[in-house]
């Protein structure tokens, strides 16, 4: 069982934005084929919605020539008859469904795979996370970030994609189709958002325990816009700000935090979990899995493995409340 | 009808010859493999990011070669299914005896060659519509 206050705030994370997904966007929500938000999505649930119409008209046909020759005319055929309809139902009719929609489908597939317009964005799957790498046109080095993706409308944005460990599938629904993602092995995607907005990826290869909670939030920003984050994301991290954050970023380099998580601008620079220069900038904690209040900060840092099983990050419950109020609060500084 | 008086036996009854009806699956199966291979060596090794034109001359080429192979494989079958008269003049196909026997190995091959001919045309798409290695 999970301490109280942890189911409370797991609960209401996971409830407030799915309440706010429902009641903001309707049936649609954030993460849906149906509410598209980019040209590739939209190309694609225009085939969704051609294939749907066809495949009813094609089922009331044979259910209607079933009911037809097994009710209503259920005497011999002449075999001529009959020969023409298996030979132009049976071979013809397919034949030539199947060869427009593979022209079809074929037609649209060099777009999604098309060069990007300058910016690319490298993303590695982890288990169970997604390291970011921004790498805007001419850059040297690129910009770290962890889960959570934003992307300048009307530009197509190339993603490289990598995995570090097993087999995850990289997809933003509202944005485009699928991509799998391989260890060992790059895979490319390209996404061309048009609407601005917040939606919602989700890994769609199973990939462990946590699969299902390996989530990210996508923000499609004005160009401008954008800019302005990007420049703002690449700066090092801020300085705690007030006493409590003060504490809280000594706590978090003496419980030896930056071993594993990197605050760019102080000494932590590890690699192993996803960069925090920027954490409270984050519309998600835990990769998409809790809003970020403090509850589940302080939640997310006492008994991490309860929120996402066999998470590498061990839990930290040996500290006590004010010393994960400290902790939060720094890191939720972290804009 | 004695087997000496078929005009058409190319499939004849033995097995050796009976193989014979599955040449243009033969053909689709070679020029699948020639195409996805040649594909993917080259677009892994040579041309990355570079002109596909060479290479789709080359297995436009391959294709003509293999649909010109599965059509006269399908023309061979056809004389052989239609030996003895018009569609519905014929008898069954199938049964015991050898004429009937060699119209029904032609049917098969007559449409195991339709089959082969649409894979063909379908693993020659990608190719004719895809510019790049991409």
């Amino acid at each position: 069982m999970l301490p109280d206050h942890a189911t409370r705030s797991r609960m209401s994370g996971a409830g407030k934005i799915g309440l706010a997904a429902l009641t903001l966007t309707g049936c649609g929500g954030p993460q849906s084929v149906l509410n598209t938000a980019g040209s590739d999505a939209r190309v694609l649930l225009t085939m969704l919605s051609v294939m749907l119409v066809g495949l009813v008209i094609i089922w009331i046909l044979v259910n209607g020539m079933m009911l037809f020759f097994n009710q209503l005319q259920t005497g011999a055929h002449e075999e001529r008859y009959a020969r023409y309809l298996i030979v132009g139902g049976g071979i013809f009719f397919p034949t030539l469904v199947i060869t427009a929609l593979l022209v079809w489908g074929l037609s649209i597939m060099p777009d999604q795979r098309a060069p990007g317009d300058g910016l690319r964005v490298e993303v590695t799957g982890e288990q169970w996370w997604w390291r970011i790498a921004y790498w805007p046109e001419g850059a040297e080095t690129p910009v770290i970030a962890a889960n959570e993706i934003r992307l300048p409308v009307g530009q197509r944005v190339e993603f490289d994609l990598k995995s570090a460990r097993v087999i995850h599938s990289f997809w933003i629904p509202a944005l485009g189709g699928k991509m799998d993602m391989f260890p060992g092995r790059d895979t490319r995607l390209s996404l061309e958002p048009t609407e601005v907005g917040i939606f919602r990826g989700q890994c769609a290869e199973f990939c462990g325990a946590s699969h299902a909670l390996m989530a990210f939030h996508v923000v499609t920003m004005e160009p401008a816009d954008f800019d302005a984050w990007l420049a703002a994301q690449a700066a090092p991290a801020m300085a705690p700000d007030g006493d409590l954050a003060r504490r809280g970023a000594a706590i978090f380099a003496e419980q030896g935090c930056g071993a594993c998580h990197a605050v760019r601008g102080s000494d932590a620079s590890g690699q192993v979990g996803p960069d925090l220069t920027h954490v409270g900038s984050r519309l998600s904690l835990g990769a998409g899995i809790l809003a970020p209040t403090l509850a589940n900060y302080m939640a997310w840092i006492d008994h991490t493995g309860d929120i996402k099983p066999e998470v590498e990050m061990p839990a930290y419950d040996h500290l006590g409340d004010d010393e994960l109020t400290a902790l939060a609060t720094y890191l939720m500084g972290l804009k | 009808m004695s087997e000496n008086e078929l005009n058409h036996d190319e499939f004849g009854t033995g097995v050796g010859t009976l193989m014979w009806i599955t040449l243009a699956p033969w053909i689709w199966a070679f020029h699948f493999t020639i195409c996805y291979g040649l594909t993917a060596i080259l677009c892994e090794k040579a041309i990355p990011d570079g002109d596909v034109g060479t290479l789709r001359l080359v297995l436009v080429a391959v294709t003509v070669i293999a649909l010109a192979g599965i059509a006269a494989a399908g023309l061979s079958g056809w004389r052989n299914w239609t030996e003895g008269g018009l569609l519905d003049k014929r008898g069954e196909t199938g049964l015991g005896d050898l004429a009937s026997r060699n119209r029904f190995l032609g049917q098969v091959s007559v449409f195991l060659a339709v089959v082969s001919f649409i894979g063909v045309v379908f693993v020659i798409l990608p190719i004719l519509m895809f510019g790049s290695c991409r």
